[in-house]
């Protein structure tokens, strides 16, 4: 079975950003000539997530979407913040195929089961942001992070499951933004809970720790930000330039002794290959 | 003076990314018209049947708007029709999806959920991801099948196809080590168990397909 890598586009406002420990965002550009650079290079899907849409309003993922929609024709999922199947509706009539839900399934998880019902079990995926404590455990946290719930993660896993979304967008907010790899403990236990798709996501900072995820447990696919967005921002060229720069040096170093090691989609691919992982290897024909 | 686009009726039920499919018909220069209406239907060069969703749901959608006889209608005219993943299935003739439900019954056969089919309750279900499509060489009389190649695309479902003749499948794939169909045919009837509006340049070219097809028959 082909293993996917798919690339995640945190979005406020009209810009892509990126933080660590989902904190601390900066601006790195234009989502859409992110989305379209790795389309051309073969990504095999695209996730938007909005991470305050409660604060500035829906328009502008509605808007980034549809611009992507119009010229990228590979899977796009996309969401935060939704509210009702009102919003689902919205972001799908702009072009996405699939919609991410997290806070509001926690909050009513008769949402999941009436979005499944409505747009099909395909188009619903649940995002779960899970930190790790302490003593090991694995707790779901929502409002991108900011807020605990008290609910163990593989019991909302399953219960997800039960509700019948078709898949799952795993995120390990204790990695995310530090480029120390993927939680293969979180991604191994969620593997083991339910028999449906899942997407790893939080860590990856060098192409050998989505080896090292695929070698090592039997994931679907991992999703990528850190180690694209800071390689492809340099091929883009606007007046921005000088000041996204800025703002990924400023975010290498935060994440410290420079775990993050960016590489394009090719040598990604091109080590998996060499690897013996199955993915689509995609000849840019332009 | 520039000459008209042909024209694809993307059939509107309510179900199904048909905006992702408006999108790559504009791309290769097809009018779509996203439409339920029966006059629109008929006048159009082709029609593509989307879905995404329940089987037993579409059908009853595809009743309440009185699709089954526009379709069956225009099936009957020899023009191009395209059933995409569930649109696919609908295109058969039974369903086992939570009981016995009857699709249009264009193509002989039947849809059948994958655990079912595999005899494997432990199968990763839905199937996601891009999976090698490999034509069958015996039907590669079907115009569409010339612009299908031997390539990833894009698949997301649950349930498989299962045509009642051989001489009906275009195209196999394979999940998990179980062979199952991709693609079926019969005249102008087709179906795509995958998505090609997803499915990057490759897909494009089923929709460049769509457009070449129109334009021998005219």
């Amino acid at each position: 079975m082909n293993k996917r890598i798919i690339a995640k586009l945190d979005i406020k406002g009209p810009n892509l950003v990126k933080g660590i420990h989902l904190e601390g965002l900066r601006i790195l550009g234009n989502p859409s000539d992110f989305a379209k650079f790795y389309y051309d290079d073969g990504i095999d899907e695209l996730v938007y997530n909005d991470i305050v849409a409660s604060l500035y309003g829906r328009d502008n993922l509605l808007e980034i979407v549809k611009k992507t929609s119009e010229d990228i024709f590979i899977p796009i999922c996309a969401g935060g913040g939704i509210r009702n199947l009102d919003d689902i509706q919205a972001i799908l009539k702009n072009g996405a195929d699939k919609i991410l839900v997290n806070s509001a399934a926690v909050r009513n998880p008769h949402l999941l089961k009436n979005a499944v019902k409505e747009f099909g079990t395909s188009t619903i995926v649940s995002y779960i942001s899970s930190k790790k404590r302490l003593d090991g455990s694995y707790e779901v946290y929502i409002d991108n992070g900011r807020q605990r719930t008290y609910l163990n993660t593989f019991d909302w896993v399953k219960q997800v499951y039960d509700l019948g979304v078709g898949e799952i967008i795993i995120e390990s907010i204790n990695q995310e933004g530090t480029g120390k790899g993927v939680d293969l403990d979180l991604v191994k236990k969620v593997s083991e809970s339910v028999p449906i798709p899942f997407i790893a996501t939080g860590g990856v900072g060098k192409k050998e720790h989505i080896i090292e995820v695929f070698q090592n447990t039997t994931v679907n696919a991992v999703s990528l930000a850190s180690i694209l967005h800071y390689k492809y921002m340099h091929f883009l060229q606007f007046d921005k330039n000088k000041f996204s720069e800025g703002n990924a040096d400023y975010l290498l170093q935060k994440s410290s002794l420079n775990t993050i090691v960016p590489e394009t989609i090719f040598s990604i691919k091109e080590m998996m290959i060499a690897s013996e992982i199955e993915t689509r290897l995609y000849k840019n024909e332009k | 003076m520039k000459s008209k686009r042909f024209t694809v009726a993307i059939i509107d039920y309510s179900m199904g990314n048909i905006y992702s499919i408006a999108q790559a018909c504009r791309k290769v220069d097809l009018e779509p018209i996203i439409t339920f209406q029966k006059n629109i239907i008929i006048s159009c060069d082709a029609v593509i049947l989307p879905g995404v969703g329940a089987f037993e749901t579409a059908i009853k959608k595809i009743n309440e708007l009185n699709l089954i006889e526009i379709l069956l209608n225009y099936a009957a005219t020899g023009k191009p029709i395209i059933g995409i993943c569930l649109g696919a299935q609908l295109l058969l003739q039974n369903s086992e999806e939570f009981g016995s439900h009857k699709g249009l019954g264009l193509i002989e056969g039947d849809v059948i959920h994958f655990s079912n089919y595999t005899n494997n309750k432990n199968l990763v279900v839905p199937h996601i991801g891009w999976n090698k499509v490999i034509i069958n060489k015996n039907t590669m009389i079907q115009p569409i099948s010339k612009y299908i190649r031997n390539e990833d695309y894009y698949f997301i479902h649950s349930y498989v196809l299962k045509p009642a003749h051989n001489e009906d499948i275009l195209a196999k794939s394979i999940y998990d080590n179980y062979v199952f169909v991709s693609a079926i045919g019969h005249n102008n009837i087709i179906g795509l168990q995958f998505h090609p509006e997803n499915s990057g340049i490759n897909g494009l070219e089923i929709f460049n397909g769509i457009k070449e097809i129109i334009k021998e028959n005219v």
